[in-house]
């Protein structure tokens, strides 16, 4: 995982002064994933969340008039199931995290493009008798989103953004238990985030 | 060349033993509305401490939950009951000394012509005088495991030394620890449909 240290200064290096505007942001939404596990004993099962609803912050910071970088953090809950025949079963409550960098650049009017880097770590409620239980993994992660924003008065933005993210999953356990490889794990996520500036 | 699949793959896991009661044929296991499983352990010698190593480990075995238990002190809740019958044994730490017959177990399950199951279900174990204390430990550690396997549902025996629930008619339980086959066994007991509910 990248150590928030590092990002701050990577913020701060890629951030021209003169230009600079902090702007602070809460961000809600609500994420889909694709099954983290698919394996089969007696009949096919894949291990994979509902859709969750995720909370987040931002601090971002406009490099000139197109450009913007960002620091984000955001965690969503979620129950991890194992969906097997037509029956599910809850494995176990789970909490992620993801702390991201990420580049944005205006586009046409108001659509804004970004890209992001970052880490996704699982936080299970517990780990007996789980895909967890050598340990909750944290791992890397790539996304990139498409969103509109609007201004309001008061230096208020808001934005709607359709977001995508892949990481490649797999737990000490899995790799212990003979498993081989990583799967892809593909979500998307729906946000609404509203900042303001905090520094001019 | 190398490549990077898309997707996790899975294990060769190994063909397991045969795991339904006989001679009715029955599966049983915990449903996950059930879980943990609370187990009682008669508070004599290191019964309690076996009792807890013998739940980690078949947890150990599942991946997606299938099965959990809890051991609890307060016996008026329990589902599975394991008491040793006479004095306290003797404690010593557990070694890889070879296995002697100091002990055994037995596990009974009480099922109605409904397959309805009676609780609490009811493991007694014995050790037996003119054994170390280090065989005495030893054997009832092995011998917890195997019996907290037939109260998941494993209710029958392995044919194979290496296999935790090796047992009669082949043997006694000689294994310290469960093996890739009581892994695999236990995994497909909990997905197959039970047919008999506590």
């Amino acid at each position: 995982m990248i150590h928030p240290a590092v990002l701050l200064v990577a913020l701060c290096a890629f951030t021209t002064p003169a230009t600079a505007q902090l702007r602070i942001g809460l961000r809600a939404g609500v994420t889909g994933s694709s099954a983290l596990v698919t394996d089969s004993i007696v009949q096919r099962i894949s291990a994979r969340t509902a859709p969750a609803p995720n909370l987040g912050f931002t601090l971002e910071n406009d490099l000139d008039s197109l450009w913007r970088v960002a620091l984000g953090f955001s965690t969503s809950w979620a129950h991890l199931s194992r969906h097997s025949g037509d029956s599910s079963e809850v494995i176990v409550p789970l909490t992620v995290w993801t702390p991201t960098l990420s580049l944005s650049r205006v586009m046409l009017r108001s659509i804004v493009a970004r890209a992001s880097i970052g880490a996704i770590a699982y936080d299970p409620d517990h780990t007996d008798g789980n895909l967890f239980s050598g340990g909750a993994p944290i791992l890397p992660l790539v996304g990139f989103g498409l969103g509109t924003e609007r201004t309001a008065g008061n230096g208020l933005r808001m934005i709607i953004e359709l977001a995508y993210d892949l990481h490649r999953f797999t737990t000490t356990k899995l790799r212990d238990d003979g498993f081989s490889g990583a799967q892809s794990v593909h979500r998307l996520t729906l946000s609404l985030t509203l900042s303001r500036i905090a520094v001019n | 060349m190398a490549t990077v699949g898309c997707a996790i793959t899975q294990p060769d896991r190994p063909a397991g033993y045969a795991f339904r009661s006989q001679p009715d044929n029955l599966v049983f296991h915990w449903n996950a509305g059930r879980m943990p499983v609370r187990y009682w352990a008669e508070p004599k010698g290191a019964l309690p401490a076996y009792v807890d190593e013998g739940i980690r480990s078949w947890e150990d075995q599942f991946l997606y939950g299938e099965f959990e238990g809890t051991r609890i002190t307060d016996s008026t809740t329990m589902q599975v009951r394991i008491e040793i019958t006479g004095s306290a044994p003797p404690t010593a730490p557990l070694s890889t000394a070879p296995p002697a017959p100091a002990c055994d177990g037995r596990t009974t399950l009480t099922v109605g012509t409904d397959n309805h199951m009676a609780l609490p279900i009811v493991v007694t174990l014995r050790w037996f005088a003119g054994f170390t204390a280090e065989q005495v430990a030893n054997c009832l550690a092995r011998v917890t495991v195997h019996e907290i396997g037939h109260t998941i549902g494993l209710l029958q025996h392995s044919d194979r030394v290496t296999d935790i629930m090796y047992g009669a008619p082949f043997g006694v339980v000689q294994a310290r620890e469960l093996s890739s086959r009581d892994g695999a066994s236990a995994q497909r007991l909990y997905h197959t449909a039970s047919d008999i509910t506590p």
